[in-house]
């Protein structure tokens, strides 16, 4: 039976030489191993975002006066509600942290180099979508916190000179956070950005079946990647599960308040963790630098980090050859320890 | 030995002609500022007063010529000057205005003119009238300088601080002596349900001492009255009592109707240890077995099974929430509870165990709807634990299954 | 037993095991629960005519109680029920053409607007329209 459906699908699309070089698709066995599975925790983390976000769907109701009582109403009254959501928000911040830590694995290894500069672009702006995804997600309970750190975040954008005022109006559906931001913001969380993350991951995912994992030529010893390492991924994989759910029933994602915008904001009200560096550094600029508003200044900081991370495969072989595996350590230690204490910085004060 | 002297040369100014000064300076102002520190704290004073603010000065009641800087001509009685009235003749004074409809309509033509007339029958007023000159008249509330209106926070009559107005004198043992009247009804009323609603929660809207005895013709109310006087703000206690059968028999008792269960200034939180039959107010007229005694019995039954149904049900719900629980739906439901549990209290006032029981019976199935959802969330956040731990379990099996395949495999 | 095909069995159990616990909440989420909605968007009275002239009743909208009114002109009003002072209910009182809340006496107007006593807030307002014969509110925003 199942002989006969793989020939069938042999016929129409070469299935057999698909798994004829999956058999031979190996994965290099070195120090640094374990961070190869860095990458396949993160697509299981998007599998169950994507998963978890339908079934939310099924009962959100988006609008300003519907969808801090339909998240309300899925928390308490639906069934393992309660799991769905708290499953979304920690596998959402796991994600994240699963990316970064990925990323930087990637980086210290040296693994962006010719030829996988196109997996590094392509993985910064999946870093670039799962930032949107929390940040545009974080706003759609339409509760309290979510709605003053949605203000304070899209003020950044107004700061920006001559397009601020058209961008924020863009950002948030008119001149303040209102209903029609949460529409906004609800069109970019389940349809914009799933799309573009799905095409990216592809694109990605590609990428590395056609060139192999980086590090090939140099180790000595090498696994196949069916079914051994993949069966290793699954383990961790389901590790990862278990801990989601740990979290999810003992740290259950509150619902505070509804949103009020005649309240005024709650005292130490911060931004999620992936945006507390960015939102400290904002805050501990002077005002003015040079005549120059300080925000202005932060804004170009981080458009500059970003930038150089961006381009890191093209710049990073111009630099003079001796001592260049130094600097790039230190540059990484350093912008990491950076990212690090202005984080903490920000989660203390 | 400076000071004289410099109130010597600022009189001696005063007494200068006047062409030698600004003609636009209040001269009473310029002078009376010089003068002893009681004469300075007026004029301080008022700078905020409401009468000032309205654009009228001191000669407005005072008299006199405010232009004149010569204190004989600026403060003469020949052209109108009258000084600082007599107590007995400040309702008067103020009434110069106050009862005037023409002059009042030129200021705040929604102010009352009727406060003299009120005052004079008051026990303050009949009192000055009889020459007892250490009543309480318009400055003794409103003080002389800086006043202020109601509705304003810093006023003497301020909801929140006419207590403290009133007990200037009347918690004063020596004031009250002459009288005879007790002094601790401002320490009654702070501890009382009125005065914490309104000195800690902030309530304007509970009554301060003006709303029960009046605010210008302040009396006690009478036995007949103090019904009327609570029903303002209790219509429904009020209603429902009077038409019980107790109203009439008290009436020949002379029981002051509201006042004999709940007290006057100290009136407390009802609790359903009034309706005791040993120790409640009920005993004052019913025997510990009577009928009456038996009702008192049933209704103090009621109203503590109302009672310990809310909080146990809000005991539940609370439990649930500090164990992370959503419980919105559970509050809501004690609500209309609590709604059912205010009518069933009210519903006392009828001495009828079944008008009570029809409006408690709503109320209690609610509050145990609400004791059961606190609990349903409880039992459902150890479902959660069971069911994680289960969860855990089965994906320790399938890690240790995998874990034997890869070992397996590369073996 | 073979140790391969032992191991494979005990695999092939701890899936099955997985996919059911797994979908087990699925299934159950899906399943939609006693009130099928979070907050209802209108509630239908029944017929309009039916509703007496003069007089006011208490619905409940979702979880919270509404006040419907019917003036002696036939007019409708819908308004919370909830007193703004201490959470008491509001009735209407026919005699007086207004709103009264019998634990303090606060009044409101029939646009509940609030007139006098204790009261610091109006009652929120609900829609009111008689959409094909039946009367139906709706909270006043949607």
């Amino acid at each position: 039976m199942i002989d006969l459906l793989r020939s069938w699908l042999d016929e129409r699309y070469q299935l057999n030489s698909f798994l004829e070089w999956a058999r031979h698709k190996t994965v290099p066995v070195h120090r640094w191993t374990v961070f190869y599975y860095t990458g396949g925790v993160c697509l299981f983390l998007f599998l169950v975002q994507i998963a978890t976000g339908i079934l939310l769907l099924m009962y959100y109701r988006v609008g300003a006066e519907s969808s801090y009582e339909s998240v309300r109403f899925i928390t308490s009254q639906v069934e393992y509600g309660w799991l769905m959501r708290s499953v979304h928000s920690w596998s959402a911040n796991l994600l994240i942290l699963f990316v970064l830590v990925h990323m930087l694995s990637i980086y210290f290894m040296r693994a962006y180099r010719s030829p996988r500069e196109l997996s590094w672009v392509s993985g910064c702006f999946l870093l670039g979508i799962m930032m949107a995804f929390g940040f545009s997600g974080y706003l759609l309970p339409w509760n309290e916190l979510a709605y003053f750190a949605t203000k304070v975040g899209t003020d950044i954008v107004g700061q920006l000179p001559i397009v601020g005022g058209w961008l924020l109006k863009l950002v948030r559906g008119g001149e303040e956070v209102t209903g029609a931001t949460l529409s906004r913001f609800f069109g970019l969380h389940v349809a914009i950005l799933p799309a573009a993350a799905s095409g990216l991951i592809g694109l990605h995912l590609l990428f590395v079946q056609v060139q192999g994992m980086s590090h090939g030529e140099d180790a000595k010893k090498h696994m196949p990647f069916f079914p051994n390492f993949v069966l290793r991924d699954l383990t961790l994989w389901l590790v990862v599960l278990n801990v989601i759910c740990v979290l999810a029933v003992f740290f259950p994602w509150e619902l505070g308040l509804k949103a009020d915008a005649l309240k005024s904001a709650p005292a130490g009200i911060k931004p999620e963790w992936y945006f507390l560096s960015q939102y400290q550094l904002l805050k501990v600029l002077p005002a003015k630098i040079l005549f120059i508003p300080g925000e202005l200044w932060g804004i170009g900081m981080f458009s500059a980090v970003g930038a150089l991370a961006l381009l890191l495969p093209f710049w990073e072989p111009r630099l003079p050859k001796s001592g260049r595996e130094r600097l790039l350590t230190i540059l990484g230690a350093g912008g990491l320890a950076a990212a690090a204490a202005l984080t903490l910085w920000g989660h203390l004060s | 030995m400076n000071r004289s002297l410099a109130l010597a040369l600022v009189l001696a100014g005063c007494l200068l002609p006047g062409s030698v000064r600004a003609e636009s300076k209040n001269q009473c102002v310029v002078c009376h500022a010089a003068l002893d520190a009681r004469q300075q704290a007026i004029v301080r004073a008022f700078q905020q007063d409401i009468h000032l603010q309205k654009g009228l000065g001191c000669h407005s009641c005072h008299g006199g010529n405010p232009a004149q800087a010569d204190m004989g001509e600026a403060m003469d009685p020949e052209a109108g000057f009258v000084g600082a009235p007599k107590p007995s003749e400040i309702p008067a004074f103020c009434g110069k205005c106050h009862s005037q409809v023409e002059s009042m309509k030129r200021y705040n033509p929604g102010l009352p003119v009727d406060q003299e007339r009120k005052y004079w029958t008051s026990r303050h007023g009949t009192r000055l009238k009889a020459g007892d000159e250490q009543v309480a008249t318009c400055a003794s509330c409103h003080t002389a300088h800086a006043i202020l209106p109601p509705n304003d926070p810093r006023s003497t009559v301020y909801a929140k601080n006419v207590h403290a107005t009133c007990g200037k004198c009347h918690s004063d043992p020596k004031r009250m002596k002459p009288y005879g009247l007790p002094t601790d009804q401002d320490a009654k009323y702070k501890g009382s349900v009125h005065g914490r609603a309104l000195l800690e929660r902030g309530d304007t809207a509970a009554p301060a001492c003006n709303d029960c005895h009046g605010n210008h013709g302040a009396t006690p109310p009478g036995v007949a009255d103090i019904s009327l006087t609570c029903g303002q703000c209790h219509p429904a206690n009020m209603e429902l009592f009077s038409k019980s059968p107790m109203a009439p028999k008290w009436q020949q008792k002379h029981y002051h109707a509201c006042a004999t269960c709940h007290n006057h200034h100290d009136v407390a939180h009802p609790d359903s240890g009034l309706f005791d039959p040993e120790q409640g107010v009920c005993r004052k007229c019913h025997r510990p077995q009577d009928a009456g005694a038996r009702t008192a019995g049933e209704l103090r039954g009621m109203l503590d099974g109302m009672q310990s149904d809310f909080q146990a049900a809000e005991a539940g719900l609370k439990l649930a929430e500090e164990k992370g629980m959503d419980v919105a739906g559970g509050w809501d439901v004690l609500q209309e509870a609590k709604q059912a549990f205010f009518q069933a209290r009210t519903e006392v006032h009828t001495f009828s165990t079944a008008a009570v029981k029809g409006k408690a019976d709503p109320g209690v199935a609610a509050a145990q709807k609400a004791a059961a959802l606190g609990l349903k969330a409880v039992q459902e956040f150890r479902w959660r634990r069971i069911w994680l731990g289960l969860a855990t379990l089965i994906i320790t099996f399938m890690v240790v299954a995998l874990y034997l395949k890869i070992r397996d495999l590369e073996s | 037993m073979k140790r391969r095909s032992f191991i494979n069995l005990l695999l092939g159990l701890g899936t099955a095991g997985g996919v059911g616990a797994g979908l087990f909440p699925i299934l159950r989420y899906l399943l939609p629960p006693e009130s099928a909605e979070a907050e209802p968007e209108t509630l239908s009275l029944g017929p309009a005519e039916q509703f007496p002239k003069g007089a006011g009743k208490i619905f409940k909208f979702g979880k919270h109680p509404v006040l419907v009114i019917r003036t002696k002109e036939g007019n409708f009003h819908a308004l919370a029920a909830t007193c703004t002072h201490l959470d008491c209910l509001v009735q209407y009182r026919d005699d007086l053409d207004m709103i009264w809340c019998a634990c303090h006496g606060g009044k409101y107007d029939l646009s509940g607007r609030n007139i006098s006593g204790p009261p610091p807030k109006p009652l929120a307002q609900y829609a009111v329209q008689v959409v094909a014969g039946n009367l139906v509110i709706a909270s006043a925003q949607a």
